[in-house]
């Protein structure tokens, strides 16, 4: 054997899968070369330092846990991450994540010291908040650039939005997003389109953004956040610090009732089995980055990341309210409903509005679709005017959508056919149904 | 144990669980440093078979497969906070192991990834040549230049 040879043999000789043979011819080797039994002594000191000095005990408990979820994901298993349905064009009223919706769900799992923990930093996080002046957050969401502020869909790319608030004197706020900006002037509230040209005016309206309403102050997401370690959502939570910074992990399941319909799984972030996580400067208390990941069966997708916060930004009001040029402003509240889809079932709403699509019953029309602006409309009026229903299918329920989905089917005008899954809601100060989407 | 199937029955799965948690989950837990982190990565594996379609031909291996790729995953992600991750968070149950499992990868982060995960899986998890070949689904002589080369520029870097 020669030393090329021994060098080759090295690896195993090290792990001890030689033969009896092999063994002995090496052996003889080294015996008659000090340089070779050199770089095997070394050779075996440098496996030995990565050779880990300690074996980890298996927790108590592992096994029947992990044999606990197989048979709990085999006997309930979850629907497969797919495609969220559009909410095509405008969904005004879609704000599904308010911290007046949360609905406070089944106990799963019992608080313990780690959410003890998690509500201390939150509170303390809540309390380093106060007295800001003013905001400006980067983050990026996984959406559409056309959708509503709360949509979220685990296959789109992310889409870059910026969000800016002065508190004093008076809140003054501007979001943007490519495709869709809002911005509050202290007395209404102004959402646009780019690509319709279209905007609509509004006294004062959270939803217009949705869940992007709790970035405004970011302690009423911390709020959000603090009370859901005191209703028993079922969260799992971590707490760690090194040095300046302080790390939260929350492993949150889906909230919302899917009993009915799992149409709405995955489509917000409350609406998902999540990770979220949360950095905090320990000293000041303030968070620093968030992000938050989808746990899907088939893997994790980030879906939304804070990556940059800065309090007490340089944002002059003029600047933040400047409204762009070119956009035919409405305002829907003066379209004062007709009262036809008042007083009666989504079921029976849904007949009345899809009836309508044949003639096109403006006084329908302009009732259920009264939160589209004038182009929206006009391309809905073009895409489904003259279409029949021939299937109405019964309303169901999902997630923790305020309204109803319907499940039809079309024949339009052409002669083809159209599947569509209408959302109504009617949860307005004249409990009138409108379309919130689905077409 | 399990043969092989478009999807193993849960039965099959909780056979796997019985015999090979325990050597995932200690793998897991030195490539992570953190015992959470490990039993999520260990759970989510499992789960995966569930869903898993065109065939397992080798579970032990599928398995040890999805688990580094876990914790490939992990280390990706906790760039973002990369800061937490020099050092000792407060409310770590098991800091001997967050030190360990540190210390192991200060070393191998200075080799090339592919040379450091065929010698994790040899000394993290006590595998063969051959096991290992299954489960990076390469040839074995590759695994053993992997390994070697690995060994000499760790050498040549302490």
């Amino acid at each position: 054997m020669n030393c090329h040879e021994f060098h080759k043999m090295i690896p195993d000789l090290l792990a001890g899968t030689l033969s009896p043979e092999e063994l002995s011819v090496a052996r003889e080797h080294l015996t008659t070369c000090p340089a070779c039994a050199e770089a095997l002594r070394m050779a075996r000191e440098t496996l030995r330092s990565v050779t880990p000095r300690f074996e980890p005990s298996v927790p108590e408990g592992l096994e029947a846990r992990l044999l606990d979820a197989v048979h709990h994901r085999a006997t309930a298993p979850q629907p497969p991450v797919r495609r969220a349905p559009r909410r095509r064009l405008v969904g005004l009223l879609s704000g599904i994540v308010s911290a007046a919706a949360v609905v406070i769900v089944a106990l799963t799992f019992g608080l313990n010291t780690p959410a003890r923990a998690a509500r201390n930093r939150l509170t303390q996080a809540i309390a380093s908040m106060e007295g800001l002046h003013s905001i400006r957050i980067e983050l990026r969401i996984r959406t559409s650039e056309a959708e509503n502020f709360d949509y979220i869909d685990p296959l789109e790319e992310f889409v870059p939005h910026t969000l800016e608030a002065i508190y004093t004197p008076r809140l003054l706020w501007r979001v943007e997003k490519p495709g869709r900006k809002a911005l509050y002037d202290g007395e209404h509230t102004y959402l646009w389109y780019d690509s319709l040209n279209d905007g609509l005016i509004q006294p004062y309206t959270p939803d217009a953004i949705g869940m992007l309403n709790l970035l405004i102050d970011p302690s009423q997401l911390l709020e959000l956040e603090r009370q859901f370690t005191k209703t028993h959502t079922g969260a799992r939570y971590e707490l760690h610090r090194k040095a300046e910074v302080l790390y939260l992990k929350v492993i949150s399941p889906a909230q919302g009732d899917f009993s009915q319909s799992d149409h709405e799984r995955n489509t917000s972030i409350l609406e998902s089995n999540t990770r979220r996580e949360y950095l905090f400067d320990a000293e000041s208390g303030r968070l620093l980055e968030a992000c938050v990941t989808l746990l899907a069966e088939e893997g994790e997708r980030t879906l939304l990341e804070i990556g940059r916060i800065e309090y007490d930004a340089p944002i002059d009001a003029p600047t933040l309210t400047a409204l762009p040029e070119g956009i035919a402003w409405e305002c829907p509240a003066q379209a004062l409903p007709s009262g036809r889809l008042t007083g009666i079932g989504a079921e029976e709403a849904a007949r009345l509005i899809l009836g309508a699509f044949a003639t096109w019953d403006n006084e329908i029309l302009d009732e259920a679709l009264r939160n589209y602006g004038t182009h929206a409309r006009e391309l809905l009026q073009s895409r489904y005017s003259g279409a029949t229903a021939e299937r109405l299918s019964e309303p169901v329920r999902s997630g923790k959508y305020p309204g109803w989905f319907i499940p039809c089917t079309l024949r339009m005008a052409d002669g083809s056919r159209e599947k569509i899954r209408m959302a109504l809601r009617n949860d307005n100060p004249e409990k009138s149904w409108v379309i919130d989407g689905g077409l | 144990m399990m043969k092989r199937t478009d999807t193993p029955q849960p039965s099959r799965i909780a056979e796997a669980v019985t015999a090979y948690h325990a050597e995932l989950y200690r793998f897991a837990a030195l490539r992570t440093g953190s015992r959470s982190d490990a039993e999520d990565i260990v759970q989510e594996t499992f789960l995966k078979l569930l869903t898993a379609s065109g065939g397992i031909a080798h579970p032990r291996a599928y398995l040890y497969r999805c688990v580094a790729n876990a914790c490939c995953d992990l280390k990706r992600r906790r760039t973002f906070y990369e800061p937490l991750r020099a050092d000792q968070p407060q409310d770590d149950p098991d800091p001997a192991l967050r030190e360990e499992a540190e210390r192991l990868a200060a070393l191998l982060d200075r080799i090339p990834p592919e040379q450091a995960e065929v010698i994790r899986l040899h000394t993290f998890a006590s595998l063969r040549f051959t096991e290992i070949a299954e489960i990076l689904d390469i040839p074995v002589t590759t695994v053993k230049s992997r390994f070697q080369y690995g060994i000499e520029k760790l050498r040549n870097r302490l």
